[in-house]
């Protein structure tokens, strides 16, 4: 065990020794204060993350975690959705064909399939109850108002992706399910019609529409999902960190 | 702080559940059904190398990708390994060799087999494959209906081979499905139901009372359903058929026969049998059983109806098959007088003949019924184009989650169960159904789903669409139609892909095959061509004037480019050595089934007189390939060269019947 | 997710506490191996099980139809049958240098390539550049009635031809 243990750190170090290392994460390795502020500075991945945090609001009782399952369901969903894109063809005899090919064919088809939808149900759940906490924690409340829009936005996007993917299959519930989806969109005002022409390509749900939710839902949406997101956790950093339950005594839990 | 615990349990979950994919995908059934089809093989296997090819197989998915069948991707080899393996005959289920039938084995890579099966071809599990799971696309079709298959390409009639698909097609048609119910290239189809303005002249109330409650219990070979009426409602159509007047002159016909004087019993038995009348009707069950039963018609139809029907069935129902014969007015009487005096029902009341008093409310009530029941889609089938059954196109491939089961709880909620039940039973699903009993047996019930089952949605592509090889050529008008039509030849006779199934020669290239002197003689006086099969074409005493206007018609008309005119080509006969062709006929045993002088088999045609019959290109073209032209024919073909079936062909040519022979045996013509 | 950022860095901070010290490293042992699982199952994944491509094999008529000097194009399945001295034998029609579709020019009798000009003699072998190598014999077969079948997945040596 022990010396597994010397072994194991050995290689860490002979890792972050590395030129290769050196040159991604371009500091020391010594656990100063200046060193972690460099780590988040010096790396475009982590840079919107702020260099330190309250050790309370990492508490589950403070946010559930709710934004934080959000983004992980979204991590899979794009990791899962861009494996089902290399057997997925949006043409309409096809798209159902290739759902039985995940199905009897694929190694694991089934399996990524079922992770993408369900990954979906957990992001829209997910985003819903995280909008109820900032509610209920008032969160919504300057200097957050902004944010709070931003949220709204990214709610909206989040059902748009999944409605836009309910089409995709090409099976029955799909067909139904947009067509009673359109067909609500039509009855608003002035827009409606025009609206739904646009949507389905055409006046039917057919493969017009197929290409065109499945563009929406593989580029457009999700560039917006992900634009809308840096901004939102950005805000997130440059209003104070995540805001927990209100407390009486005023709040200072911002370090710049 | 047992952070790092939740760490060590999550991870480890974690890892847990993403490693049940892999391991599931693993454990693939069609992998272990590959593995012991490679034991299975290497063990059946006759030599090391072929045991060892069997074992090198590598597990993977097997599939027959028809782009230009409907892109079918058929996996079912996947497991059923052996389907086209010749060494797996008789192997237990799924490795079985699949059966020798038209298509297989050469076909399969044509084919697939969905194509005729059914089920989900892109499955690789055995529940989805064979369309056991709930509502499932396209569940394989049963054996038993597995005919339905053939019926989806070939949309003829007649599939040669698929005895219960054309047995289900026939029965369709003889039931007059296609009177209620659409179905594409079936558009035009009437019924042969008499009009009912003229049942007032030929039958009585007791008699109507007792066809409309069971037409089945009267006459076996009815082909009107039965429509559950209750006694009232048997009054009431009775009242209203009644009612109806008939027209003058066919009353004034019944009439006028009814006057007349009665013939002879004795001399109309033998003209009965003479003109063959059971080669359509029966008698007491004995007979071809294609139209009424007589034993008992005496007590159905009045003596006045027979006669003036016998004279001319066609004034009466213009859609009969009936043909007309000839007879004389004497002849006419004969017949009638032994029907009157044998074809009765003793046991039935005196006045079953009696005619209704019309009760007007009845009557008018009757007539409600009649539409409401629609009887009027066969009996009056003029003013009715409107089909109120649901159109039949595309039922084979209906969802069973579409159907209604109604009261059959007691059926597999499966489309061939619903069918079965359906045309056996159809008021069995709920009550007030307007679809009536038609009493099939169990082996028809199973021939008609077998055809419902092979109209599917959509048609085939059009390379895999068969065609029958000669369309409904032209069906001559004028004098020779008339001529046709009053024999009625296509009751029996087939030409083109249209016609009846009675007769086994098909008159479509009759012109090209015999000669015409000898079809002159045989339409006035027929008699049976092959020793072992009864008479069969009736005898319509057709004078020899109307015979020769047939027979040259035929001659002009029925052609197939395929047959020679003069296989000789333009040199007589005797130039191609009949004596070698005497010589090969007793060389590859001829004799065994043809009677030919004295001796002979009797299982093909005699031709002592093939020369006076047969023409040399028809002959000749027989000889070069029989199953070209029968597929089910026995007579082998020897793969003669053009000179020695030439030969073969002038040595029968030579075989005609001697003159005075030919007088003896014909004197009794007219 | 945090868990596993805050486990990352737990072996170097507490390497005295044995306990803390194997859970961690169980979780990240596990981490680990999910992702090299993962890896692998997606590299299976990615790997088609069936190909709708079509046939290798194909017919290529008749013994009969190859008499000495013939050469047969068959453009869809990109190869030559070509009737050579005392018997038959089938060519790729793929040029060796970069995969363009050769074609045979009966008044010079060069198969060329269209590309870069490659030139290549009726049995395959390169009269000049800039193809490396001589077109693959692919191998050929006859059933006992003389017809032929040509598969194009399977290379033989240069010069085997099937007697007639």
């Amino acid at each position: 065990m022990n010396g597994n243990a010397f072994s194991f750190s050995q290689l860490g170090t002979l890792i972050r020794g590395s030129a290769v290392y050196r040159s991604i994460v371009r500091h020391g390795t010594a656990e100063t204060n200046r060193n972690r502020s460099l780590v988040i500075f010096e790396n475009l991945f982590l840079h919107v993350h702020p260099v330190k945090v309250r050790e309370k609001t990492l508490k589950f009782s403070h946010t559930y975690w709710l934004g934080g399952i959000t983004v992980s369901a979204l991590v899979v969903l794009i990791a899962t959705g861009i494996l089902l894109m290399f057997y997925y063809h949006p043409s309409v005899p096809q798209a159902y064909r290739d759902m039985k090919e995940l199905k009897f064919v694929v190694d694991n088809g089934v399996f990524y399939r079922n992770l993408h939808r369900w990954a979906a149900h957990l992001m829209v759940l997910g985003a819903l109850l995280h909008m109820g906490r900032v509610f209920y924690h008032r969160a919504y409340r300057p200097p957050r108002q902004f944010n709070w829009v931003i949220g709204v936005v990214l709610l909206l996007v989040t059902l748009l992706l999944s409605y836009t993917g309910y089409l995709l299959p090409w099976d029955q519930l799909a067909f139904w399910g947009v067509s009673v989806g359109t067909n609500m969109a039509k009855e608003a005002p002035i827009l409606g019609p025009p609206l739904r022409f646009l949507m389905l390509g055409g006046n039917i749900v057919s493969e017009n529409a197929l290409l065109r939710f499945y563009v929406l839902h593989c580029v457009l949406l999700p560039a917006a999902l992900l634009g809308f997101l840096g901004v939102h956790i950005w805000r997130v950093r440059k209003d104070g960190g995540v805001q927990g339950p209100p407390e009486p005594p005023a709040d200072d839990e911002v370090e710049p | 702080m047992p952070l790092r615990r939740i760490f060590a349990i999550t991870s480890i979950l974690f890892l847990a559940v993403l490693a049940v994919s892999p391991l599931k995908n693993a454990l693939r059934p069609y992998r272990g059904f590959q593995r012991a089809f490679a034991r299975l093989g290497a063990s059946r296997a006759k030599s090391l190398q072929a045991a060892k090819a069997y074992q090198q197989q590598p597990v993977a998915i097997r599939q027959i990708w028809l782009p230009d069948f409907e892109n079918r991707v058929d996996r079912c080899t996947t497991c059923h390994l052996g389907v086209q393996d010749a060494s797996m005959a008789g192997a237990p289920e799924p490795f079985r060799l699949h059966p020798a039938s038209y298509h297989t084995p050469k076909d399969t890579g044509r084919f697939g087999c969905t194509a005729c099966h059914g089920g989900q071809g892109l499955a690789t599990l055995e529940k989805d494959a064979h369309g056991a799971v709930a509502d499932a696309e396209s569940p394989m079709v049963p054996l038993k209906f597995i005919e339905s298959g053939c019926g989806r390409c070939h949309t003829s009639e007649q599939v040669a081979g698929a005895a219960t698909l054309s047995l289900g097609r026939a029965a369709l048609e003889r039931n007059g499905c296609y009177a209620c119910h659409t179905v594409k290239g079936h558009e035009g189809f009437r019924s042969e139901a008499p009009p009912i303005e003229a049942v007032a002249l030929k039958t009585g109330a007791e008699a109507l009372r007792r066809w409309l409650k069971d037409p089945k219990a009267v006459d076996p070979n009815a082909t009107m359903p039965r429509f559950q009426l209750s006694a009232s409602e048997v009054e009431e159509l009775s009242h209203y058929v009644f009612s109806l007047a008939p027209t003058r002159a066919l009353a004034d016909r019944v009439q006028a026969a009814a006057a007349e004087p009665a013939g002879d019993a004795a001399k109309g038995k033998a003209l009965f049998a003479e003109s063959r009348c059971i080669s359509c009707h029966t008698v007491e069950g004995k007979g071809n059983g294609s139209a009424p039963e007589l034993s008992r018609v005496a007590s159905r139809a009045s003596a006045g109806w027979l006669l003036a029907f016998l004279r001319d069935p066609h004034a009466f129902n213009p859609r009969t098959r009936m043909p007309r014969f000839n007879f004389s007015a004497d002849e006419e009487r004969h017949v009638v007088a032994y029907m009157e005096a044998e074809f009765k029902d003793f046991d039935a009341p005196k006045e079953i003949l009696d005619p209704l008093h019309v009760n007007q409310t009845l009557a008018e009530k009757g007539k409600v019924l009649f539409r409401q029941k629609g009887c009027y889609a066969c009996h009056a089938p003029g003013a009715a184009v409107d089909r109120f059954g649901p159109p039949l196109d595309g039922i084979g491939d209906k969802r069973a989650a579409s159907l209604d089961f109604g009261k059959r709880t007691d059926i597999a909620h499966t489309l061939p169960a619903w069918l079965e039940a359906k045309v056996q039973k159809p008021g069995s699903f709920q009550d007030g159904l307007k679809m009536p009993t038609f009493t099939l047996s169990p082996k028809e019930a199973q021939a008609v789903v077998t055809a419902l089952l092979s109209l599917g949605a959509k048609p085939v592509p059009q390379p895999y669409r068969s065609v029958p090889t000669v369309r409904a050529s032209l069906l001559p008008g004028g004098a020779v139609g008339a001529l046709m039509d009053k024999y009625r030849c296509l009751s029996c006779h087939q030409i083109g892909d249209r016609g009846g199934d009675i007769s086994t020669a098909p008159l479509t290239a009759e012109g090209s095959k015999v000669k015409r002197d000898w079809l002159v003689d045989y339409l006035v006086l027929s008699f049976t061509i092959r020793p072992i099969l009864t008479d069969r074409m009736p005898v319509f005493q057709m004078t020899r004037d109307e015979a020769t206007q047939l027979a040259q018609a035929f001659e002009t008309f029925y052609l197939d480019p395929r047959i020679p005119e003069d296989p000789y080509a333009g040199q007589p006969a005797s130039s191609k050595d009949p004596v070698e062709g005497k010589r090969l006929y007793d060389t590859l045993g001829c004799r065994a089934c043809h009677i030919l002088g004295a001796g002979g088999g009797y299982y093909g045609p005699p031709l002592t007189e093939a020369g006076t019959r047969l023409k040399p290109g028809w002959t000749y073209a027989w000889l070069k390939g029989p199953q070209k032209w029968r597929a089910d024919v026995r007579c082998p073909n020897y793969g003669l060269t053009d000179a020695s079936a030439l030969q073969l062909t002038a040595y029968l040519d030579t075989l005609v019947k001697s003159p005075t022979a030919s007088k003896a045996k014909r004197g009794g013509t007219r | 997710m945090r868990e596993a950022g805050e486990g990352m860095a737990l072996p170097l901070k507490s390497s005295e506490e044995t306990r803390r010290e194997f859970l961690a490293r169980l979780g990240l042992g596990a981490c680990a191996l999910t992702a090299v699982g993962v890896g692998l199952t997606v590299l299976d994944y990615l790997e088609p099980k069936v190909l709708f491509e079509p046939p290798t094999e194909f017919k290529a008529g008749h013994l009969q139809d190859y008499p000495e000097g013939t050469i047969k194009f068959d453009e869809e399945h990109r190869a030559y049958i070509v009737g050579g001295q005392g018997g038959v034998f089938a060519l790729s029609a793929v040029c060796t240098h970069l995969g363009c579709i050769t074609r045979y020019h009966a008044d010079e009798g060069v198969i060329a390539c269209p590309c870069h000009g490659s030139r290549f003699d009726a049995e395959g072998s390169v009269v000049h550049g800039p193809a490396p190598r001589a077109l693959p014999w692919l191998e050929v077969k006859a059933d006992t009635d003389g017809n032929l079948t040509v598969d194009t997945s399977v290379v033989v040596p240069h010069g085997k031809v099937l007697k007639v």
